[in-house]
């Protein structure tokens, strides 16, 4: 079976932040979707709960994970699972989202997000982590390509194949975030131009897009400025390209005036529809 | 190299600053201590060790990150100096929990700022009174009491309120309850 997502497609939509809580709802009509920070409403108190159940009630709702660790060679963490399976039976999401790392190993806990070696050996953890999960949480998973700032020694293939090869093994689909690639290709000094097409965009469910910052000649992924021109420019070709069911502006730091951010995100929603997407 | 050694050693690498200064020194060695074999550890040496560096301050810099969140008041006095202050409290890799244990480092560190050291004198009691609600946002029973030496919730509103607080000492209580699955309830009181 293809893990792919059925179903319509969400539009443009944006990360949310408790801070513009009251923003949001003002501006309700001009957000067509929410990603949450799923780890947020873990073993969330009540109050925290009613903050879910009420974007639920006015919002399609996308839940994002943070600590799952899908790359782990230890395996997953079955109480994080099982709070998963539980925020995802509450609110019933056309899909999930994690990201294509590992956050622990050896009893640590890194606190971010760690890149995979490219190797067949990690392509098959995930694949194994993801059959695990499959069994306690049926709804579609989406996987995330991040920021590489360690490339791990002993590469047995590029970040495109790897992802490729782990996606086809997982069945899982893809959560381009534009920005990411994009930082990875600067750092790292990869033509993101000549390998475009050798990225599965065939996966491709839901596109991320952020600013980032330049810090001691490394651009770094800060999720806390506008989008820049050249994320624009690689956004608007990746949705030219592949039939993206939903955008997200995902702003962590630094928040704007919500006009702002509801800037980004219309102008996100009129490349979506001038490419014929998400219509 | 095999995945399970070799994320163990990244890790460790990520969040041990004394295990970087031994792999810069040795690296062959180190990789060899964490169960790669000799080829394997000369793999793993070429790891680019400024970016390691990097990727482990990155880390530090989210925790403190964190923290500003966990107690924005506190964050908001200290202004600039509340990294510094974050980095003097933690040290090593995360502990479990670890929003609140950095949150409760740094408190503690704050409480033990003696007069004059830069800080206002309530800064300590500003943010235990904000670890407190970290301390009570779940979702099961919680009683907590807490005795402060400044009328630290007058404090706090006047910080919320965008004042500059100009407090003597005067001891308060504060409260936090909660039955499992209601809503947090909390009181303060001064003498």
């Amino acid at each position: 079976m293809d893990g792919f997502v059925p179903g319509s497609a969400l539009g443009s939509g944006l990360g949310y932040r408790p801070q513009f809580r009251a923003d949001l709802f003002a501006n309700r009509s001009k957000v067509d979707f929410l990603e949450i920070i799923a780890d947020h409403y873990f073993d969330a108190p009540p109050e925290k709960l009613a903050e879910l159940d009420l974007l639920a009630g006015h919002f399609p709702l996308v839940p994002h994970g943070l600590d799952l660790s899908i790359g782990s060679a230890e395996g997953l963490d079955p109480r994080y699972v099982d709070k998963f399976a539980a925020l995802i039976e509450r609110i019933d999401p056309p899909w999930w989202s994690e990201h294509l790392c590992f956050t622990r190993a050896g009893g640590v806990s890194i606190g971010h997000l760690a890149a995979l070696p490219h190797t067949q050996e990690a392509v098959d953890m995930v694949a194994r982590n993801v059959e695990t999960l499959r069994k306690a949480i049926k709804a579609p998973l989406i996987l995330e390509n991040i920021t590489a700032m360690v490339l791990v020694p002993g590469a047995e293939m590029d970040e495109p194949e790897f992802l490729a090869r782990v996606l086809t093994e997982t069945g899982c689909g893809w959560l381009c975030d534009a920005h990411n690639l994009y930082v990875n290709a600067v750092n790292h000094r990869v033509d993101l131009d000549a390998n475009f097409e050798r990225w599965p965009w065939e996966r491709l469910v839901q596109i991320h897009y952020a600013g980032g910052r330049w810090r001691r000649n490394v651009l770094i992924d800060s999720h806390d400025r506008p989008t820049a021109e050249p994320v624009w420019a690689l956004f608007e070709r990746i949705v030219a390209r592949a039939p993206v069911k939903g955008a997200i502006l995902e702003r962590d730091e630094r928040l704007p005036p919500f006009g702002e951010l509801l800037g980004e995100v219309e102008r996100a929603r009129a490349i979506l529809k001038k490419c014929g997407r998400c219509l | 190299m095999p995945l399970k050694e070799t994320q163990i050693l990244l890790a460790r690498l990520f969040t041990d600053a004394d295990l970087r200064r031994a792999f810069a020194e040795d690296p062959v060695a180190i990789a060899r201590r964490f169960g790669l074999n000799e080829k394997e550890a000369r793999e793993f040496a070429r790891v680019d060790q400024a970016a390691l560096a990097r990727f482990a301050q990155s880390l530090l810099s989210k925790r403190a990150l964190d923290a500003r969140k966990a107690l924005p008041l506190t964050a908001r006095v200290l202004g600039d100096e509340f990294e510094r202050r974050f980095f003097e409290a933690v040290s090593g890799p995360p502990a479990p929990a670890r929003y609140r244990a950095d949150a409760a480092a740094l408190a503690r560190r704050l409480a033990a700022l003696a007069e004059g050291e830069g800080a206002p004198a309530w800064i300590g009691d500003l943010a235990r009174y904000e670890l407190a609600f970290v301390a009570a946002s779940h979702p099961g029973a919680v009683c907590l009491f807490r005795r402060f030496r400044y009328p630290v919730a007058r404090i706090a509103s006047t910080l919320l309120l965008g004042g500059t607080p100009d407090a003597a000492p005067r001891t308060s209580v504060g409260v936090w309850l909660r039955a499992p699955g209601t809503r947090l309830f909390y009181r303060f009181a001064s003498r």
